[in-house]
């Protein structure tokens, strides 16, 4: 199977990145390629086995995976008004460090979406 | 034989690819200043020059729901404080809108809707495709987004008990820009409303976080 980055593209819509990790080349370029996107500050989002969505906070280039978080860990750092979003249901909080689970590349479809001007 | 918008956007993709720019290169339209990321790579050129002239300073500003309009608080560079009014024009900013659409590729469009289609349902899909909106509840917070072509996602949350819908917030953000008093983005449409639905189910604390966050009775909230 093969990984697939997409990137939403001001000209193009949609550049699409495929490689196969069985090919050396291809899966350096592809490493190479995701690790400059995260340090230019794009949102690397992964699709999930179950089908949901979640953000790739780093990633460890000599392996190929994306590190993902079991919960937000930025919870505590971000004190951005959020008007309502935590009026439902409480979310059931989790204690402890993120235990930084960890996706494949070569398996994994990720958007990538640059850095936001606002609106 | 002159160029022509394809060409200019052939012209930026190639430019963008050259330069190692994943999302690209927005395409400047006259007359409709961009405003883009302020660490985006080429954020200097798309600067507007009165963003650099020194003198008058912005002192305050505010919306007067009433009157329907903003008012604006400046001081000049001799110190003198000065006022002004700007009223709401929704025609101006739709026309805006139609004006910096010369600078969207079709066929980008078309790649975006067909993304689209394979990460929402087939409902979703035909709702987006046939009024240019849908809706999806977060399993994460129960909050239930609108998400617009053209107009900031609009987050809700019912109440069961009153049996009624509040409006939390208009939340307004674009990759790379967008272009200035109107409502596109620097991509094309769709594109703006995938990184809203994706960063939505993928971050939502983010989500929040990075988009302006338009109280429902403003202009800016697109209601």
């Amino acid at each position: 199977m093969a990984g697939v980055l997409e990137i939403l593209n001001v000209g193009a819509g949609d550049v699409v990145i495929t490689f196969d990790n069985k090919n050396p080349m291809e899966a350096i370029r592809a490493k190479r390629i995701i690790k400059d996107m995260l340090s230019r500050g794009y949102a690397l989002m992964i699709k999930l086995e179950d089908g949901t969505y979640t953000r790739a906070k780093a990633f460890d280039e000599a392996t190929g995976e994306y590190i993902i978080a079991d919960f937000d860990p930025d919870a505590d750092e971000d004190d951005s008004p959020r008007a309502g979003l935590d009026d439902g249901p409480p979310i059931k909080a989790r204690r402890g460090r993120p235990r930084g689970k960890r996706v494949g590349m070569e398996n994994a479809t990720a958007t990538a979406i640059g850095r936001s001007a606002g609106g | 034989m002159g160029v022509d918008w394809d060409d200019a956007r052939k012209y930026l993709r190639r430019l963008g690819d050259h330069a190692g720019e994943w999302a690209g290169i927005p395409c400047p339209v006259e007359g409709q200043p961009l405003t883009v990321h302020p660490r985006y790579p080429f954020a200097k050129v798309f600067k507007s020059p009165v963003e650099d002239a020194e003198g008058a300073r912005m002192v305050n500003e505010w919306y007067d729901r009433r009157r329907g309009h903003h008012v604006l608080i400046w001081r000049e560079a001799n110190g003198e404080l000065c006022w002004g009014r700007i009223s709401n024009q929704k025609a101006d900013k739709e026309i805006k809108t139609l004006g910096a659409s010369i600078a969207w590729d079709i066929d980008a469009e078309i790649t975006a809707m067909e993304k689209l289609r394979k990460v929402v349902e087939p409902h979703k899909f035909r709702q987006y495709f046939t009024t240019g909106s849908f809706l999806e509840t977060s399993k994460r917070s129960g909050v239930t987004y609108l998400f617009r072509r053209l107009r900031p996602t609009v987050a809700m949350r019912g109440d069961l008990v009153s049996n009624s819908v509040r409006i939390l917030a208009a939340l307004c953000l674009h990759p790379i820009g967008f272009y200035n008093d109107s409502w596109a983005g620097a991509m094309v449409p769709t594109d703006d409303v995938i990184a809203h639905l994706l960063l939505m189910r993928g971050d939502e604390h983010g989500f929040w976080k990075q988009a302006n966050q338009h109280p429902a009775w403003r202009p800016e909230a697109g209601i």
